[in-house]
């Protein structure tokens, strides 16, 4: 057996993942799907029966909660920690809390909105099993012989998790306080988002590639990765001030961005470098999972290069009031980088069966849509920058988010039409 | 469900204006007194008022009939600045929708919105109640004021001004 069919018959080891949280994650990203839709709809067409901002609130919780962290604390519970770990019932309890909780806080929000006094209990509820499935995780890791790369990834990705909360309950103190403050609630709202995006998301997903990565490449890789591991980590409370400066704030904000931003790239040429010496690791996998593996780390390594650049005012203005850039920016991330590499994932792991040809119609039909709808929104918030716009963006913007809901309802039926996970 | 939603803003509404109002009048406010009638999924609207906000436009003075190149690039800045919050009909998306504004509001309210986005949000009451059924603050757009006086032309040609 060659290296690339070892590798091969390695992945074919049944996940250990129970069944329920692969089905409820792939269903909740289909309601994710569903929910960027109906928000499209609304801009084009009158739909009195929405209000948009609930649906926005409703549809960033759900998309954070019961799409990525469910998934990612349930990829590094069953395939980081040992089974004799991962199978103990209250790991179950906790992701199903987390499970519930999203649902329950998606309905109150977009009935209620974000901010009612239901929404807001059950975003507590939701943070505060967040906070105890992070402390039995931490516990646990910690008695593993995990490599210290991931041990030291998987523990910062959670303890940004938990801090990312901080900004939750910010928003909480500044409604009931009733602060119109504009300083104060987009800061803690550029806080939340940069520790969830940046941290929790951005470091999980690197602890699930290198555990797999790590056994099959040199010494000096190692040294790589664990030195990359090292700098992502410690760019990321300075590079939260890059998200403070378009409010104009003291000098002392400004030092630290700058810090921030010389982590940011210096992240970003450790990465490249780190990826060119590890490249030879992709012929191990399949083309498709090449093609999600690529496609994530290419969304990272955009989002890196860019968001060094903030640091210059003028840049900073532009991208931190247009609207389409925020959210070309988001979705980089949550869709280009996590969500790609979730999929590829799953693949690999045959969530979807043995290799089909039907699940990777389907897997590469929703990667189009989000390049697509990703290509729309840099043109768009391009053009907001330059004062050039037209109508025709939403109507593209529209069809994209068409695209990604069939995509996600394909990637639906592949999965229930697995019969081996 | 919709008569409760309505009393809980209309309720939010009051507490609002009531705890946002100092005593003082606001700088550059009209003497009239606001009135507030909260319709369903649109904004606030203020009846009886002829406040120009607060900033340095005291006097704009409007074409007639409209300016259609003004217009045009009003349209072009709506297109690429504005149209991710606001809808050209009444209905709210994250903004208030554009349909009636020249109506409900004075040329100079609406330029000094445009331009002055933060201090109104801080302290002109129509535009705080406003972001009572909004919840969301509107960030400067940095706009010029040609950009706001082409922007303000086009809200004009929307609401059928001639």
């Amino acid at each position: 057996m060659n290296e690339r069919e070892s590798y091969l018959h390695s992945t074919r080891i049944k996940m250990r993942i129970p069944k329920i949280w692969l089905n409820l994650s792939i269903f909740n990203l289909c309601i994710v799907a569903l929910l960027g839709f109906l928000l499209r709809s609304k801009q084009l067409f009158e739909m009195q029966f929405i209000d948009y901002n609930h649906l926005v609130d409703a549809h960033g919780r759900f998309a954070f909660g019961a799409w990525v962290t469910l998934t990612l604390f349930s990829l590094l519970i069953y395939e980081v920690l040992p089974e004799a770990i991962s199978k103990k019932r209250i790991y179950s309890w906790l992701l199903a809390g987390i499970f519930i909780f999203s649902w329950a806080a998606l309905i109150s929000m977009s009935i209620l909105g974000g901010n009612s006094m239901l929404s807001n209990i059950f975003a507590t509820l939701f943070i505060f099993v967040c906070y105890i499935l992070s402390g039995v995780f931490i516990r646990d890791i910690l008695q593993t012989s995990v490599h210290k790369t991931v041990m030291m990834l998987s523990i910062s990705a959670v303890v940004f998790l938990i801090m990312s909360s901080g900004a939750t309950f910010s928003f909480v103190i500044l409604f009931y306080l009733k602060s119109l403050n504009a300083i104060y609630y987009r800061d803690a709202l550029f806080t939340y988002l940069h520790m969830q995006y940046n941290g929790f998301f951005t470091l999980a997903v690197f602890a699930l590639l290198f555990h797999k990565l790590l056994p099959k490449v040199s010494d000096n890789a190692n040294r790589q990765i664990f030195r990359f591991s090292v700098l992502i980590i410690c760019s990321i409370i300075p590079s939260l001030f890059l998200s403070y400066l378009w409010s104009d704030p003291p000098q002392i904000f400004w030092i630290l961005a700058g810090i921030g931003s010389l982590f940011v790239f210096l992240t970003f040429i450790s990465f490249v470098i780190l990826s060119l010496s590890v490249r030879h690791v992709i012929h191990l996998v399949s083309p498709i999972v090449r093609y999600f593996g690529i496609l994530s780390m290419c969304a990272f390594g955009i989002k890196e290069f860019l968001q060094g650049f903030t640091i210059f005012p003028i840049i900073n203005n532009a991208v931190f009031a247009s609207r389409p850039t925020i959210i070309g920016f988001l979705h980089l991330v949550f869709l280009g980088f996590a969500t790609h590499f979730i999929l590829g994932w799953y693949y690999n792991r045959e969530v979807f069966g043995p290799p089909n040809k039907n699940a990777i119609i389907a897997l590469v039909f929703f990667s189009i849509g989000v390049v697509m709808n990703e290509v729309i929104l840099m043109i768009q918030g391009l053009g907001s920058m330059f004062i050039i716009g037209y109508s025709i963006f939403a109507w593209f913007l529209w069809a994209a988010s068409i695209w990604m809901l069939v995509g996600t309802l394909m990637i639906g039926f592949s999965r229930i039409a697995a019969k081996k996970v | 469900m919709n008569q409760k939603i309505f009393f809980l803003l209309g309720v939010l509404a009051s507490f609002f204006t009531a705890s946002c109002n100092s005593g003082k009048s606001p700088e550059g406010q009209g003497s009239q007194k606001v009135e507030t009638i909260i319709k369903h999924d649109t904004v606030v609207v203020s009846e009886g008022i002829n406040s120009k906000g607060i900033g340095r436009f005291k006097d704009v003075k409007l074409s007639h009939p409209i300016d259609e190149a003004m217009a045009a690039k009003g349209e072009a800045i709506f297109n690429a600045k504005c149209f991710a919050c606001h809808k050209l009909t009444t209905e709210k998306l994250v903004g208030p929708g554009w349909k009636g504004i020249t109506d409900r509001r004075s040329p100079e309210w609406v330029m000094n919105f445009i331009t002055n986005t933060q201090v109104m949000l801080d302290r002109d009451l129509t535009a705080q109640a406003d972001l009572v059924t909004c919840l969301v603050r509107m960030p400067n757009q940095d706009l010029t004021d040609e950009q706001a006086r082409n922007v303000l032309e086009y809200m004009r040609k929307n609401d059928g001004k001639n």
